[in-house]
């Protein structure tokens, strides 16, 4: 039973986001992986779907998505509305074929009304693409201590360590080659050095493109919101951000034979336990209040 | 020689003004909050620019701080550079404040693919103090 009636897409998409209905055994839903007291991301490397299957790849968040151009790790959607349709199909996650779904919403009541009153139509592989879109577009997120700084000029939002950290992320730690813009992170896609062709075996975007070039590239993810959403990359396989800054500082340490490496990570950063640090506060900085404690 | 000592002392007061006056009163006109709307499919995009008095500038879109750099201004001439791309390198814009309460840029040269693409041809009108 649902409290309210939904008034708009958004708020249609909302309760959908968290229903079950949505998922082949009905006990799966969007929500069960994107958490969102965890900045609708996952706290396991690999989250469970219907059956207890295990996902490929660690569940990103689903905030902030509305500047994005490409969605999943390997970018296989380029419209929120294609990727929001593309878990409900997957066997390992909802397991649900998405004409099976518009089926279910079109005999229960409650949804029919809903898409009815809202659309103007019956529920459409459309209109809940739309639905759910809209919800993810509505969460943004730009109330973090970083934005008070810059955006309010107020200095005492964030640390001394964590100004140093900004100053590092924009020079010699180099992340801001990858992770800038609103959300900290562009369009492109790149090897961060996941991929050695044996114990790390995931392509990535060549398995979308075909590209030998883009063997081992990844989405570059947001760092907006970044304390909450371990564990780290694609592989959930760093379970805090001190193991991620450890990695970029000389990723041969943990992957030495890494294949197609970009060249920005070519020499080890040199960073000393206090850069370290300062880049950790710098990023921790990024979350949103909301969800620091 | 008196004359002439006494026109020295002038001309050399004036000069020493001059110099004075120069670096001590600059065009303050870019200081503050600059402010566009931009239209996309996707509804709005709130674009705010703040300069600052210490040479400092930051890009904000949509309440997110998205880029952040130095500036100095010299006639029409803006020099920006920011963390969009190489820190230590300087594009240059023509600026021109028009209709009380506007400022437009125009590219001179900028190498910065990121920033051109977003700075050449840009309109931002002043924001009020609240």
């Amino acid at each position: 039973m649902h409290e309210s009636e939904p008034a708009s897409a958004m708020e249609l998409g909302k309760l959908l986001f968290s229903d079950p209905i949505l998922s082949g055994n009905r006990t799966v839903s969007c929500a069960s992986c994107h958490k969102e007291n965890f900045a609708f991301a996952d706290t396991l490397a690999l989250s469970p779907g219907v059956n207890g299957r295990l996902g490929t790849r660690n569940t990103p968040s689903a905030m902030n998505m509305r500047l994005q151009e490409s969605f999943f790790w390997d970018g296989r959607a380029s419209t929120l509305e294609e990727q929001a349709l593309i878990p409900i199909e997957n066997p390992l996650e909802m397991d649900l074929p998405v004409d099976s779904a518009i089926a279910r919403l079109n005999s229960n009541a409650f949804y029919q009304q809903s898409f009815l009153r809202i659309f103007k139509e019956n529920p459409s592989k459309k209109s809940l693409a739309k639905a759910l879109s809209d919800f993810e577009r509505s969460l943004e997120t730009n109330n973090s201590p970083f934005d008070d700084w810059r955006v309010n000029d107020n200095e005492d939002a964030v640390s001394a360590s964590a100004k140093r950290g900004f100053k590092l992320f924009n020079t010699k730690a180099k992340c801001i080659q990858c992770h800038f813009g609103p959300d900290f992170n562009n369009v492109e896609f790149r090897n961060i050095g996941l991929f050695d062709g044996r114990m790390h075996v995931d392509s990535g975007r060549s398995a979308i493109t075909h590209k030998k070039s883009d063997l081992g590239k990844f989405k570059i993810g947001s760092l907006r919101n970044i304390a909450v959403t371990a564990p780290y990359m694609h592989n959930g396989m760093f379970k805090s951000l001190k193991e991620v800054i450890d990695y970029y500082d000389n990723p041969d340490l943990i992957i030495p034979k890494a294949m197609n490496r970009d060249t920005i990570l070519i020499r080890p950063l040199q960073l000393t336990d206090t850069e370290k640090l300062d880049l950790e506060n710098f990023l921790i900085s990024l979350t949103d209040r909301r969800f620091l404690k | 020689m008196t004359v002439m000592k006494n026109t020295l002392i002038i001309l050399g007061s004036i000069a020493i003004l001059s110099f004075t006056f120069s670096f001590t009163v600059r065009d303050n006109r870019i200081l503050g909050r600059w402010n566009k709307i931009q239209k996309t499919p996707d509804g709005p995009l709130d674009l705010v620019f703040i300069f600052r008095a210490d040479s400092t500038y930051d890009g904000i879109v949509n309440g997110k701080a998205f880029i952040n750099g130095k500036y100095f201004i010299k006639n029409d001439t803006i020099s920006v550079s920011d963390n969009s791309c190489n820190i230590a390198y300087y594009g240059t814009y023509r600026i021109k404040y028009f209709a009380q309460d506007s400022l437009s840029f125009t590219a001179i040269s900028d190498t910065c693919k990121e920033r051109y693409e977003g700075a050449h041809g840009l309109r931002v009108k002043k924001m009020q103090k609240k």
